[in-house]
């Protein structure tokens, strides 16, 4: 434990990323990725783009630990996630911070309280609570509605309570998996420029979408991903 | 302090589990009651059998009651021909003084009246109190000496005895059946209450676990909820039967005029031991219970 505490202590904010010919293939025969290498450079922002079944959300399993490759190595900062043994996969997700399509948030918490969580479980004191709590609500612009309860919220404003509360504990990584899929047009690009904005205070940011045009407006790079091979994307 | 927070936090969360089950976590006390409150008497009916064993083991294996005609003479010759039989091995001679003695201290509280008949014939009786050599006599030995028209009674100590440790073995076994299978059910439904909690709260450890909290983290609060439907359901079987015991054995003294009844554990002693015992019952049975539902049930 200590030693994978060590080893994702020395991960700094916006750390590197690199797949080298990783496979993952399921029990059942599936090969969700073949062989796919890439590079996402410290403080990057990438788009992980491809069709339903390409390989995105088994490619954002990898990077969670979730599951382990078949073959390759994926390695974050100088930790090699395969040698991060289970008891050491919480302190690892500590220096990630995901959001999801159906932004996950806990209905019987307020916004602050949702986004407080991640760091109550850290044991940090009220007074650093409250000012990192209001400080995530302020970067997605929704300190006013810190008493509100999910319910009362919009689909955009609730993806940007699970955004703060993805940041709140100031990670080195974003994934974004499909963050836009729930959303209509104005609040999809509302979403992207907060990711925008905190890939601009150095974090590093991957956002797995098949939305073609919110990927064409941001210009950002893109990593292709089709049946599992990876089509585009140099770095 | 950092984890100290995360301890207040926890107990803040657990807290707000119970509160929110409260009707499943009543359920699971109630059966934990129950568990306890049957394995309880049987395990109270054993141990106040065994006082009983306890204060008969000291007394003779064969007590002989003369009439109260009997002189000390006739007695001598009783005790004489007693002696010399082969099946016997001791014979003590109880005079009427020390007869009349015990009877007013068996009966203390009120000794005042009883000092009163301290001359009177009528409590004046004589006896022997005879070890047999071997038990298997006692039978044939008892019969022969109560046909003799000056006894007026024979105690047949050894036989009370054994009828009491048949008893206490039979209420021994039916306190482990009962203990194995109410130990079972109590298992299962706190097994049960923090599965559907677990499940209940799924998102959450969802994303608590996207986060990056640990098992242990997450699996505490339900753990806490276990341990504390235990030991409420312990505390509230203990109470329950440290009344009705109490109860009981008040009714006893009262009915049997304070003489010296059989102590009851529970009565005598306050339950120390007894509630010791519950409150561990409880905690184990809870701690177990909900560690396999929420190791069971927290995989995301």
């Amino acid at each position: 434990m200590e030693e994978i505490k060590e080893e994702t202590g020395t991960v700094n904010k916006g750390p590197e990323i690199v797949f080298t010919n990783v496979t993952k293939e399921y029990p059942n025969g599936v090969k969700a990725l073949d062989n796919v290498s890439f590079r996402v450079a410290p403080g990057e922002f990438a788009f992980l783009m491809g069709h339903s079944g390409s390989g995105k959300s088994s490619l954002i399993k990898l990077l969670m630990l979730e599951e382990r490759p078949t073959s390759g190595s994926i390695t974050v900062g100088n930790v090699d996630l395969g040698s991060v043994k289970s008891s050491g996969i919480p302190y690892y997700r500590r220096l990630i911070g995901i959001v999801f399509q159906d932004f996950r948030i806990i209905f019987s918490m307020t916004v602050f309280e949702n986004v407080a969580f991640a760091l109550e479980m850290l044991g940090e004191s009220r007074k650093e609570i409250e000012k990192q709590v209001m400080a995530a609500l302020d970067l997605v612009g929704l300190a006013e509605k810190r008493n509100e309860k999910p319910d009362c919220l919009s689909g955009g404003e609730q993806q940007r309570v699970a955004i703060a509360r993805a940041v709140v504990n100031l990670p080195g990584i974003i994934i974004a998996d499909e963050p836009t899929g729930n959303l209509d047009k104005e609040n999809s690009v509302e979403i992207m420029k907060i990711l925008q904005k905190i890939n601009m205070m150095g974090t590093t940011v991957i956002v797995a979408t098949h939305e073609r045009e919110i990927v064409a407006e941001t210009g950002q790079r893109v990593i292709e991903l089709n049946h599992g091979v990876r089509l585009l994307g140099d770095e | 302090m950092k984890f100290l927070r995360i301890c207040f936090y926890v107990i803040r969360q657990s807290a707000k589990n119970i509160a929110r089950n409260f009707f499943m976590i009543f359920a699971s006390v109630v059966v934990v009651f129950f568990v306890l409150l049957v394995a309880g008497a049987f395990i109270e009916t054993g141990l106040t059998l065994g006082n009983a064993i306890e204060q008969y083991s000291d007394r003779a294996d064969v007590e002989i009651n003369f009439k109260t005609y009997v002189t000390e003479e006739t007695a001598n010759e009783y005790l004489r021909y007693i002696a010399a039989d082969s099946r016997v091995k001791e014979v003590k001679y109880i005079s009427r003084d020390e007869n009349i003695e015990r009877i007013i201290e068996f009966f203390d509280e009120y000794r005042d009246i009883y000092e009163g008949y301290r001359d009177s014939e009528l409590l004046g009786f004589i006896s022997l109190e005879v070890q047999l050599k071997t038990y298997s006599d006692r039978e044939s030995f008892v019969s022969e000496i109560e046909a003799e028209p000056d006894v007026d009674n024979v105690q047949n100590i050894v036989e009370t005895i054994e009828k009491m440790e048949l008893v206490r073995f039979w209420v021994n076994i039916a306190t482990i059946t009962a203990s194995v299978v109410m130990t079972a059910l109590s298992l299962l439904l706190i097994f049960n209450t923090v599965k559907l909690t677990v499940i209940a709260r799924k998102k959450e450890i969802e994303i608590m676990k996207y986060i990056g909290a640990t098992d242990v983290y997450i699996a505490t609060p339900f753990v806490i909820e276990g341990v504390t439907t235990g030991l409420l359901g312990a505390l509230i079987a203990f109470l329950s039967l440290w009344g009705i015991y109490n109860g009981v054995y008040s009714f006893l003294k009262d009915l049997l005029a304070d003489s010296k009844i059989v102590p009851m554990t529970f009565a005598e002693s306050g339950g120390g031991v007894i509630l010791l015992f519950f409150l561990l019952f409880g905690a184990v049975t809870g701690f177990i219970a909900s560690v396999f539902a929420a190791k069971k049930h927290m995989k995301v």
